[in-house]
């Protein structure tokens, strides 16, 4: 046979023999590379680029250091009483907890445990899972609007290590709507417990520089208006809970190692490489009554407001020169909504970047940064604008259509404009039909690339859109002429996409749109109160 | 249209099969012609063939380069462009054999020739990839030569079908390739690179044709696209050489000295 082989490469027929052999050769290398790289076609479309906003969304596996935040909202006047419940940590040994009532707190009573020194500080020694820690006090006659800080300090005290967790804040904040309940004395919250091994998602949300030189100067600039008090995201997300007044669970988790942030990313870096900004974000619950009582709100769904924490120095890289297009702004969240059906699988978190203050946020930025991501509002109330819905729906990416592309746009009446979003499809092959509604008239529907609208390929609600596996098809969005008797202010564009054959399998996409010139945001008027008190639970 | 296929638990992508399919068949050929025309031996002109498909996998990297600048005229964005792009391949293939022939003296032309009619055969085969994978696609129309196909945006529409009527130009450019082949080496007038520079000249042509009806294009002015500048250019530049070929071939053939310089180094 070895003899036959080699007398067979010999001769003519011997060299197209050898030629064939290493022709498959490099044939099946060229499959091989076209396959890993995911070279498909003759396009270049399915390349990465750079887009106004993306969302990314993926579950991981939590391991044991997970530390949900525990939120008793009570509703209390100027003036009343208020009781609070310290929670139990069952994965906590004894321990100390040192509480600081907020100035102005009067009338200190304990009916549980008592303190073991006076205070305030209040300290109570020796409290474990079985304790019953209470804190009752009467609230102070605080104008609406002042914030209260109530800090718990706890230490853990297991033989071999100790730790100190996070202290929290209690604030006086607008009432909620309904009938003002008074004290709330002896609900008992929920206990949320650490979770062992629970399932979280890993939420993240791009918005790309577009024609944008990222400088050390506009990199400060950002940071300083960020870690300000005036700046928030709200997210509206199911929680459990009941009723409006009783305890949920925050999904937020903040720990080591994941927690949420805010991060500038230099998209040139190579892939692992450090962010140029981590920015902490921070619980911000003195939002929460404004959030519950002006966004719009949804039947077991509750408002969260996150904001940059200032406690980190943070400063920008010298001598920054990042290209437009090649840098952007990452949000990362991580959820855990095990508690809701199905891990909350099928949800949409709705996200507003609100801003408090009566000049546009966008001021000093407007014309340099960030400029497709801005001008996008829906609310505008006590002093706030609120800029959204951004929708991030908590989807398995292999059986879920999801939608990406621009962030928000200012326009300015008679001119025009063209909007993208980019379906993005699942594991195989979907043939969808879109439909849109907006406040804004004179939206034509194209198809197109990644960069731009193809007006050869005119879209109607009835045009079906096949979404090839692993593919993503284009939808524009063109205004040729934005009316002039276009309502000054906010306005959204929603598009939204369906399977013909499965309905079930649907996604939409919000564009907030700024039409005009800004408007200053009415000032804020005086509410009831309302107290919330977030507690930290911390496991050994 | 039918981009991927299974295969028991393996996925193909249709384009990336076809595309090795087309190599296969139009590189045999390839090597038959080579193998018959140069007079070589088999293992110079093996090591050569694949010399120039590695210049060739190399070409349409260097002109993601020029696209990208060239988008970035056209969008202000700086975006590094992908993609797969066929007068690369031909640039880096031919740039590589020009190379490997002058540095063991065989002729450029006479391999050109040899090589041109297996270039259109394989992509006559392969443009059946782009039309399984939806890319490459036309614009819509009414015409009675339209069929409903899917657009790279997935976007469904009675189109040119410019896959098809570029794999039939191939096949007609296949055709008239070995016909002139046939006709003209029993005429005085041949000279070494003629089929080559013909099938420069009619694949430019036809591109530059068909770019009119493709939907997947950025315009450039009007109409006009970039690839219309590249395919004009290709086309005046073949045919210039083909004339100057021709003219000189025949006063050569009147001249008693006679010429026998590769009209293409």
């Amino acid at each position: 046979m070895q003899l036959l082989l080699r007398r067979a490469y010999r001769g003519q027929m011997g060299a197209y023999l050898q030629f064939f052999v290493l022709l498959l050769l490099l044939a099946a290398t060229i499959l091989v590379v076209m396959a890993v790289s995911g070279c498909s076609d003759c396009d270049d479309y399915d390349e990465p680029q750079t887009f106004s906003g993306r969302t990314y969304v993926q579950t991981l596996p939590m391991g044991e250091q997970f530390y949900p935040l525990i939120i008793h909202s009570e509703m209390v006047a100027p003036g009343g009483q208020l009781q609070l419940l310290v929670e139990p940590d069952p994965l906590a040994g004894k321990r100390v907890v040192e509480w600081t009532p907020p100035p102005g707190a009067t009338n200190f009573d304990f009916p549980g445990l008592k303190p073991t020194s006076g205070g305030p500080p209040f300290v109570f020694t020796g409290v474990d899972q079985n304790s019953d820690l209470w804190l009752n006090y009467t609230v102070p006659q605080a104008p609406v609007g002042t914030k209260l800080v109530d800090t718990i300090k706890t230490v853990y005290s297991d033989g071999s290590s100790s730790s100190t967790a996070s202290e929290t804040e209690i604030v006086i904040i607008a009432a909620l709507n309904g009938p003002f309940p008074g004290p709330a004395a002896g609900r008992q919250p929920q206990v949320a417990s650490p979770q062992a091994d629970v399932t979280a998602w890993d939420v993240a949300v791009w918005f790309d520089s577009v024609g944008v030189t990222l400088t050390t100067e506009l990199c400060q600039e950002w940071l300083t208006r960020l870690q300000g008090d005036d700046f928030f995201l709200a997210v509206r997300m199911p929680m459990t809970t009941t009723t409006v007044t009783s305890s949920y669970r925050l999904p937020f988790v903040f720990g080591s190692p994941y927690s949420q942030t805010l991060q500038l990313d230099d998209y040139g870096d190579p892939p692992g490489s450090p962010m140029l900004i981590t920015a902490p974000l921070e619980y911000r619950p003195e939002r929460h009554t404004f959030l519950a009582n002006e966004l719009p709100s949804a039947p077991g769904e509750h408002w969260a407001a996150l904001g940059v924490s200032a406690t980190k120095s943070l400063s920008c890289p010298a001598g920054l020169n990042v290209a437009p297009g090649l840098w952007g702004i990452v949000a990362n969240s991580l959820l855990d909504l095990h508690d809701q059906p199905n891990a909350c699988l099928g949800c949409t978190a709705r996200v507003y970047y609100c801003y408090e203050g009566q000049s546009p946020p966008w001021e000093a930025l407007a014309q340099r940064a960030l400029a497709r991501t801005r001008g996008i509002e829906s609310y505008q109330g006590e002093g706030i604008t609120c800029l959204g819905p951004a929708p991030v729906h908590l989807e398995s990416s292999d059986t879920s259509l999801h939608m990406l592309g621009t962030a928000g746009a200012f326009v300015t009446p008679t001119l025009a404009i063209s909007l993208s979003e980019h379906i993005v499809g699942p594991t195989y092959t979907v043939t969808v039909t879109m439909d849109y509604s907006s406040s804004v008239a004179g939206w034509e529907f194209y198809g197109g690339t990644w960069l731009t609208p193809n007006l050869q390929v005119p879209l109607t609600t009835a045009t079906e859109i096949v979404v090839p596996a692993h593919k993503i098809a284009h939808i524009w969005a063109v205004n040729d002429y934005v009316p002039t008797d276009t309502v000054t202010g906010p306005h959204t564009l929603v598009i939204t996409v369906t399977s013909t054959t499965s309905p079930s399998l649907t996604t939409w996409a919000a564009i907030p749109l700024w039409i005009g010139r800004w408007v200053a945001p009415p000032a804020g008027g005086g509410k009831q109160y309302a107290v919330y008190l977030p507690l930290i639970v911390k496991s050994p | 249209m039918l981009p991927t296929f299974d295969l028991g638990p393996w996925q193909f992508s249709t384009y990336s099969v076809v595309y090795v399919l087309a190599l296969l068949l139009a590189g045999m050929y390839a090597f038959h012609r080579l193998l018959t025309g140069l007079d070589q031996p088999p293992e110079v002109i093996i090591r050569g063939f694949f010399l120039a498909i590695l210049g060739g996998f190399a070409g349409p990297y260097a002109v993601r380069i020029i696209v990208t600048i060239q988008r970035f005229f056209q969008t202000g964005e700086w975006i590094w462009a992908g993609g797969s792009s066929y007068i690369g391949l031909l640039l880096g293939g031919v740039g590589v054999a020009a190379l490997y022939c002058w540095r063991h003296k065989i002729s450029l032309s006479r391999a050109l020739d040899s090589v041109a009619p297996a270039l259109a055969l394989g992509q006559a085969i392969g443009r059946w990839g782009c039309l399984a994978a939806g890319c490459c696609y036309g614009r819509p129309t009414e015409s009675w030569l339209g069929l409903r196909l899917p657009g790279h945006g997935g976007f469904w529409a009675v189109r040119y079908p410019t896959q098809l009527m570029a794999s039939a130009a191939d096949l007609l450019i296949f055709g008239l390739l070995l016909l002139i082949e046939r006709v003209s080496s029993r005429r005085r007038w041949y000279f070494d690179g003629l089929l080559f520079l013909l099938y420069v000249a009619f694949y430019s042509l036809k591109r530059f044709l068909l770019e009119f009806l493709r939907g997947d294009v950025l315009p450039l002015w009007g109409p006009v696209t970039w690839v219309h500048l590249y395919t004009l250019l290709g086309l005046l530049g073949s045919t210039a050489l083909i004339v100057w070929n021709l003219r000189r071939a025949t006063s050569a053939d009147r001249s008693p000295a006679g010429d026998a310089e590769d009209p293409l180094g």
